[in-house]
C-alpha cells in the first residue's frame, strides 16, 4: 500500500508536512505516472491507496499510462473519500498495450465525488470499478471514450440511502474498434435519485455496448431512477448493442429507461444545408452537438480534457 | 342533523402531528356551509377525514353522518352513503375511459349500473351545464385535463353522483371567473332540502355565487368563530389577523 | 365492474381458480416415460407416414443431446421427463361433434366455449367463431368446418392435416421453428401430440375468428401442442387461443410451438388469453408454460400480429416472435403478464428485422402481485440491410405490494444506419391517491384496484377481439382478487 511516507518522495520541493499531500494533488503536480511504487508496466499487480480524510477538499489527476505493445498491466487504486470530504477524480489514458486495472472507491456519509474518464488509449483498456456510496454520498461521473481497439468500462455502484448519482457516458467507435460502457447499480436503502445517460455515435463497422442495469432491492422504496441511451449511426456495419436493464422489488419507485437508436435526422441535415453548410460540417456540427451536450456542466477541468478528444475523433471522422 | 362533528381530534398517522384539535360542527339537510381559514389550519385535513382519507388517525371524537359513526368506515364505503369529496387535486387514471369510470361508480353507488344510452345522454347534458365538450367522456380520466377542466369533472361526477353531504375542497382554486360562475352554477342547481354543501375555500368570491347559511372560520384545527355571509366579507377585508 | 361480482362469488367458490375442476372421462393414457419407443407408439396412434416419425425421431435424437437453458429469470425444480405421460386421450373417439362424449362437451360448456354450431346458429350463444377444441393430447371437435372449406380455409387438427393436406404440413412444418430450436421446442417436436392446423388461401380474407381452446385435464400428463398456420398472398386470419386446466398440486408441462407464415401482403392477427392454473398462493402446483411462437412475415407487406394477456401459470417462458423477412412487412407484440402469489413470469418478444422497411412495435404491460415475479425480455435486432427499419418499444411495469419483482431486459441490436428504434420502460405503482380517489367515488378497494389494473393495461387488451377484451379486463380483475388489503 502506498502511504504518506512514499507519497512524499514525489511531492514538489520544499513540501514536507506529511498530512497534506493532497495539496500536491490540488496543484496538479502528482501524477501518478511519476510514481513507480503505485504503477508498474509489468503485468504485476501493484497496489495504491488515495484517502482523503473526513470533511476535506481534494483534486486528483491522473495519468494511465499502458504499458506498451504486447504488454498487460493490471494495477489496483483504492480511493476513500470519507465522512463529508469532497473529491474531484480526473483519469486519463494514454499508450499502448493492454490496460485492466480495478479501481475501488469508497464514498463515506455525505462523501461527493466528481469522478471523469477520459480514455483515448490506442491498445486495449478493460477495467472494473467498484464504487460503494454511504449514506447522502453523492457521484458525478463523466466518462468519454474513443481510439482504443477494444475498451470496457465496467462500473459496479452500490448504494445504501439518499444518495445521489449523476453519470453522463460517451463512446465515440471507429471502424474496428469495441468500445463499451456497462454500469450496474444497486440500490439497498430508501430514497436515492439515479440518473445514467450514455450517448454512442459509431462510424460505419463500429461497435458500440451499452449495459446498464437499475437493482432496486426491497428496501429501496422511494427511488428514483433513470437511464437513457441514445446511438447514433453514421455508416453500415456498425453495430450499436444496447441493454437498458430493471430489475425491481420495491414498489414505490419511479424507475424509467429509454433507447434509441438511429441516424442522422435528414430533415435537420436538409435544415442546415439549406443555410449553406456543406454536408460534412453539417453532420460534424450534428455529431458534436449530439456528443457534447452530456459534457456541459462538469468542472472545468473535466470539460478541458473530454473536449479535444470530441474534436480529434471528429476530424478523424471528415479525413 | 346530516352531519355532525363533535370533538373531533385527528392526528397525522406518520409523524403523530396533530393537525385537527376539536372540531364541532352541526350541518342540517338543505343547509351549505363555508370554512374557511389560513393556509395550515387544517381545512383539507377537515374534508379529506370526513372521506376517509387513510394516513389520518382519529384520537378522539365522532363523526356522526346520517345517524351513523362513520369514524371508521372505509371510504367507499362513506361514499356510497352519500358523502361526496370534490378533490382539491383530482386524480389521474391513465387508461380508465372517462364515461365508463362515471357509469361504473354511479353503478357502485346505485347498487346497479345504469342503462347505457340513458346514462350517456344525462352525462351529456350534465357535461353541457358546465361547458365541457362531450369528448371529455372518452377521454382518460384527468388525464392530460388542465387544472379547470380537472375541477369542472369533479362537479361532473358530484351532479351525476348526487349526495346527501358534498364536500368541496378548494373547488375555486384555480378557475377562471368564467369557470366558477359555472361550477357555482352547478353547486346551486343542485341546492336542494335534502343535500347540503360543505364548502373550503380561501376566498370570498365564491361565496359571492354560492350564498351559504353559515360560515366557520377554522385555525389552528379548531373553529375559532361561526356567523353568516357577513364573516366571509369581513375575512376578505380585514384577514385573519383580528381572530 | 361491479358485474364481475357475481364471477368473483363463483370463483370463491371454486377457492379461487374458476376453470379449476376436472372432468371424469375415460381416457387412453400411456405410461410415463420417454423413449424412441414412446414417440413410435405417437406416431402409430396417430397412424402418421414414416416422414413424420423419421423427423419426430431426429428431432429426440437432438433433444437428447441438448441441456436445458437457464437465462430466464425463474426458478424451478428440475423437471422428471421419464415422470411425465406423453400422451392423453378421451377413450371415445369422436367422428362428429355428436359423437363427443357429452362429458367433454359439458366441460367446454361450463368453460363457456361453444362447441355446438346448432346453439351458435341459434344465437343461444351470441358469438360466432369457429372453435378446435384440444383436450389433454387430441383435437376432440372442431366447429364451422364445412363452411370455412366453401371458402377454401381448411381449420382442422394437426392429426386430420397430417392425414388429409400432407404436401402442405411437409412444406411448413417446422419452417419457423426448427425441430432442434430450443430445448422444450426439441421436446415438442418429437412428441407432439396435437393442435390446430390453419390454411388461408390466396385472397381469402377468413370469414369469420378461428380459436383453439386447449385444456389439460389428466394427471401427470405433459400437453405437447402444435400449432401452424398458413396465410397465403393476400389472406387475412384472425386466431384467437385460450388455456385452462384442473387444479393439481403437481407442475404440469406444457410445452407448445406455433408456426405462423404469412406471404405477401398477408395479415395474421393471433391472440392468446392463457389461463393455466397458476398453482395456489404457496405455489404448490400450477403448470409450466414453455412455449415457442413464432412467425415469419415471409412476404412483402405482410403482417402478424401477436396479443397476449398472461394471467395463469405457475412459471411462463414464452417469446412470440417475429422474423421480418418481406420488404414493407410489420410484427407486433402486445402483452400483459400478471404474476401474484408465486407465479414467475420470463416472457416477451423478438423482432428480427431482415427485409428493408420493416417495421415493429412492442408494447408490454407487466403486472406483479404478492411473491410474484414478471420480467419482460426482448430482442430487436435490425440488420444490416434493413434499411428504412423502425422499432418502437414501450415497456411498463406495475408493482403491486414490496415482495413481488419486476424486470425488464431489452436487448437492442442495431447494424443499420438508416433506422430507428426506440425504446421506453416505466415502472410505476398503484397510488394511494388513485386508489382513495376511486373510493372515495364509492368503488370498493377491489373494483378500484381492477379498474386501474385495467387502464393501465389498456393499449393491449384493445387490441383483443372484443368479446376476449371483455373476458380478459374480467380476468385480471378476478386474478388480482385479495391481492390488495
Amino acid at each position: 500500500m502506498l502511504n504518506a511516507a512514499d507519497l512524499e518522495k514525489f511531492l514538489p520541493q520544499g513540501e514536507t508536512a506529511l498530512h497534506t499531500p493532497l495539496r500536491a494533488v490540488r496543484d496538479g503536480t502528482w501524477k501518478m505516472a511519476e510514481a513507480p511504487p503505485l504503477l508498474s508496466t509489468s503485468v504485476k499487480c501493484e497496489s495504491g491507496s488515495f484517502v482523503v480524510p473526513a470533511g476535506k477538499k481534494a483534486e486528483l489527476n491522473i495519468e494511465w499510462p499502458l504499458p506498451g505493445g504486447g504488454k498487460v498491466a493490471a494495477r489496483q487504486l483504492h480511493i476513500a473519500v470519507e465522512d463529508g470530504a469532497e473529491l474531484t477524480l480526473l483519469e486519463l489514458f494514454k499508450g499502448q498495450g493492454w490496460a485492466a486495472d480495478n479501481i475501488t472507491i469508497t464514498l463515506g456519509t455525505g462523501a461527493k465525488l466528481t469522478h471523469a474518464v477520459v480514455q483515448h488509449a490506442e491498445g486495449i483498456v478493460t477495467r472494473t470499478e467498484n464504487i460503494s456510496m454511504g449514506d447522502n454520498a453523492h457521484y458525478g461521473r463523466l466518462a468519454v471514450q474513443s481510439s482504443s481497439r477494444l475498451a470496457r468500462l465496467d462500473v459496479a455502484l452500490t448504494l445504501q440511502s439518499n444518495a445521489t448519482v449523476s453519470a453522463a457516458g460517451v463512446n465515440l467507435c471507429n471502424a474496428n474498434q469495441v468500445l463499451d460502457q456497462t454500469m450496474l447499480l444497486t440500490l439497498n436503502g430508501p430514497g436515492n435519485r439515479c440518473s445514467v445517460q450514455q450517448r454512442n455515435v459509431l462510424a460505419a463497422g463500429a461497435h458500440s455496448v451499452f449495459q446498464g442495469k437499475y437493482y432496486v432491492g426491497q428496501k429501496a422504496q422511494k427511488t428514483d431512477g433513470y437511464m437513457l441511451v441514445n446511438n447514433l449511426l453514421l455508416g453500415d456495419n456498425a453495430l450499436a448493442f444496447g441493454k437498458p436493464e430493471l430489475e425491481i422489488y420495491a414498489d414505490d419507485v419511479k424507475c424509467s429507461h429509454g433507447a434509441s437508436t438511429g441516424g442522422l435526422n435528414p430533415e435537420q441535415l436538409f435544415y442546415m444545408k439549406a443555410r449553406g453548410i456543406g454536408e460534412a460540417a453539417a453532420k460534424q456540427l450534428m455529431v458534436a452537438g449530439f456528443a457534447e451536450e452530456l459534457l456541459a456542466d462538469w468542472p472545468v477541468d473535466f470539460i478541458a480534457a473530454a473536449q479535444p478528444v470530441v474534436h480529434t475523433w471528429l476530424e478523424s471522422l471528415s479525413a | 342533523m346530516l352531519l355532525k362533528i363533535d370533538n373531533l381530534h385527528v392526528k397525522l398517522a406518520e409523524t403523530g402531528k396533530n393537525i385537527l384539535n376539536g372540531i364541532n360542527l352541526e350541518v342540517k339537510p338543505g343547509e351549505v356551509h363555508a370554512v374557511m381559514g389560513p393556509n395550515g389550519a387544517g381545512k383539507s385535513t377537515l374534508a379529506q377525514v370526513l372521506a376517509g382519507r387513510e394516513g389520518y388517525d382519529v384520537t378522539e371524537g365522532d363523526i356522526i353522518f346520517d345517524g351513523e359513526n362513520i369514524a371508521e368506515k372505509e371510504a367507499d364505503e362513506r361514499a356510497r352513503s352519500g358523502i361526496f369529496l370534490a378533490f382539491q387535486y383530482p386524480v389521474e387514471l391513465p387508461g380508465v375511459n372517462t364515461a365508463q369510470f362515471l357509469r361504473t361508480v354511479v353503478g357502485a353507488q346505485r347498487g346497479k349500473a345504469p342503462n347505457a344510452a340513458e346514462f350517456l345522454k344525462q352525462a351529456k347534458q350534465v357535461l353541457d351545464n358546465l361547458n365541457m365538450p362531450h369528448d371529455f367522456l372518452q377521454r382518460f380520466v384527468n388525464v392530460g385535463f388542465s387544472g379547470g377542466e380537472k375541477k369542472r369533472l369533479e362537479m361532473v361526477q358530484m351532479a351525476l353522483l348526487q349526495p346527501k353531504l358534498a364536500v368541496l375542497d378548494e373547488t375555486d382554486s384555480g378557475l377562471d371567473v368564467d369557470a366558477m360562475k359555472l361550477v357555482a352554477g352547478t353547486v346551486n342547481s343542485l341546492r336542494s332540502a335534502d343535500r347540503s354543501f360543505l364548502m373550503i375555500t380561501h376566498y370570498e368570491r365564491l361565496l359571492e355565487l354560492i350564498k351559504p347559511d353559515v360560515v366557520h372560520v377554522l385555525s389552528g384545527g379548531r373553529i375559532v368563530k361561526s356567523g353568516g355571509p357577513e364573516l366571509a366579507k369581513k375575512i376578505e377585508l380585514e384577514g385573519y389577523s383580528w381572530l | 365492474m361491479p358485474a364481475t361480482r357475481d364471477t368473483l362469488k363463483t370463483i370463491e367458490d371454486l377457492g379461487g381458480y374458476k376453470y379449476g375442476f376436472a372432468t371424469d372421462v375415460a381416457s387412453d393414457v400411456a405410461p410415463a416415460g420417454l423413449s424412441e419407443d414412446t414417440i413410435r407408439f405417437i406416431s402409430a396412434k396417430k397412424e402418421e407416414p414414416q416422414w413424420l416419425l423419421d423427423w419426430r425421431l431426429k428431432a429426440y435424437a437432438r433433444w437428447q443431446k441438448m441441456a436445458e437453458k437457464h437465462w430466464a429469470k425463474v426458478s424451478h425444480p428440475p423437471i422428471d421427463y421419464q415422470a411425465i405421460s406423453y400422451y392423453a386421450a378421451p377413450k371415445k373417439g369422436p367422428d362428429s361433434l355428436d359423437d363427443v362424449d357429452p362429458e367433454i362437451l359439458k366441460t367446454y360448456e361450463k368453460l363457456g366455449i361453444p362447441l355446438r354450431e346448432r346453439e351458435v346458429l341459434a344465437g343461444v350463444t351470441n358469438s360466432r367463431y369457429a372453435v378446435d377444441a384440444v383436450f389433454d393430447s387430441v383435437s376432440v371437435a372442431t366447429t364451422f368446418r364445412e363452411e370455412l372449406a366453401k371458402v377454401g380455409v381448411i381449420f382442422c387438427s394437426m392429426s386430420e392435416a397430417v392425414k388429409n393436406h400432407p404436401g402442405l404440413v411437409q412444406k411448413y412444418l417446422g419452417s419457423v421453428v426448427p425441430a432442434g430450436d430450443n430445448y422444450y421446442a426439441a421436446l415438442n417436436s418429437a412428441v407432439f401430440t396435437d393442435g390446430s392446423f390453419v390454411f388461408i388461401p390466396r385472397g381469402v380474407k377468413c370469414p369469420m375468428e378461428l380459436s383453439t381452446y386447449f385444456r389439460i385435464n389428466e394427471r401427470n400428463t405433459g400437453q405437447f401442442e402444435r400449432t401452424l398456420i398458413i396465410a397465403e398472398e393476400g389472406a387475412q386470419v384472425s386466431y384467437l387461443e385460450g388455456c385452462t386446466a384442473p387444479m393439481r398440486d403437481e407442475n404440469q408441462l406444457h410445452a407448445a410451438v406455433v408456426e405462423l407464415v404469412a406471404l405477401d401482403s398477408a395479415d395474421i392477427k393471433y391472440s392468446t388469453v392463457q389461463n393455466w392454473y397458476p398453482g395456489d398462493a404457496d405455489g404448490k402446483g400450477g403448470i409450466y408454460n414453455f412455449v415457442t411462437k413464432r412467425g415469419a412475415c415471409r412476404g412483402k407487406n405482410s403482417k402478424i400480429s401477436w396479443t397476449q394477456v398472461e394471467t395463469g401459470s405457475a412459471i411462463t417462458w414464452k417469446y412470440p416472435s417475429c422474423i421480418l423477412e418481406g420488404d414493407g412487412s410489420t410484427g407486433e407484440f402486445y402483452s400483459v403478464a400478471l404474476t401474484r402469489h408465486k407465479q414467475q413470469a420470463d416472457t416477451g418478444t423478438k423482432m428480427i428485422h431482415i427485409g428493408k422497411n420493416t417495421k415493429s412495435i412492442i408494447i408490454s404491460k407487466g403486472i406483479s402481485a404478492d411473491h410474484g415475479d414478471n420480467t419482460y425480455r426482448g430482442l430487436v435486432k435490425i440488420l444490416p440491410k434493413a434499411t428504412g427499419a423502425r422499432n418502437y418499444t414501450q415497456c411498463d411495469s406495475l408493482l403491486i405490494g414490496d415482495q413481488c419483482g419486476a424486470h425488464t431486459v431489452p436487448y437492442i441490436e442495431v447494424r443499420n444506419a438508416q433506422s430507428t428504434a426506440e425504446h421506453e420502460a416505466t415502472t410505476s405503482r398503484i397510488s394511494d391517491e388513485q386508489l382513495f380517489y376511486c373510493r372515495q367515488r364509492g368503488l370498493t378497494a377491489e373494483d378500484a384496484v381492477a379498474m386501474i389494473v385495467n387502464g393501465f393495461a389498456k393499449e393491449v387488451l384493445q387490441k383483443l377481439p372484443l368479446e376476449f377484451a371483455v373476458e380478459a379486463q374480467k380476468l385480471l380483475g378476478i386474478s388480482l382478487e385479495g391481492s390488495v388489503g
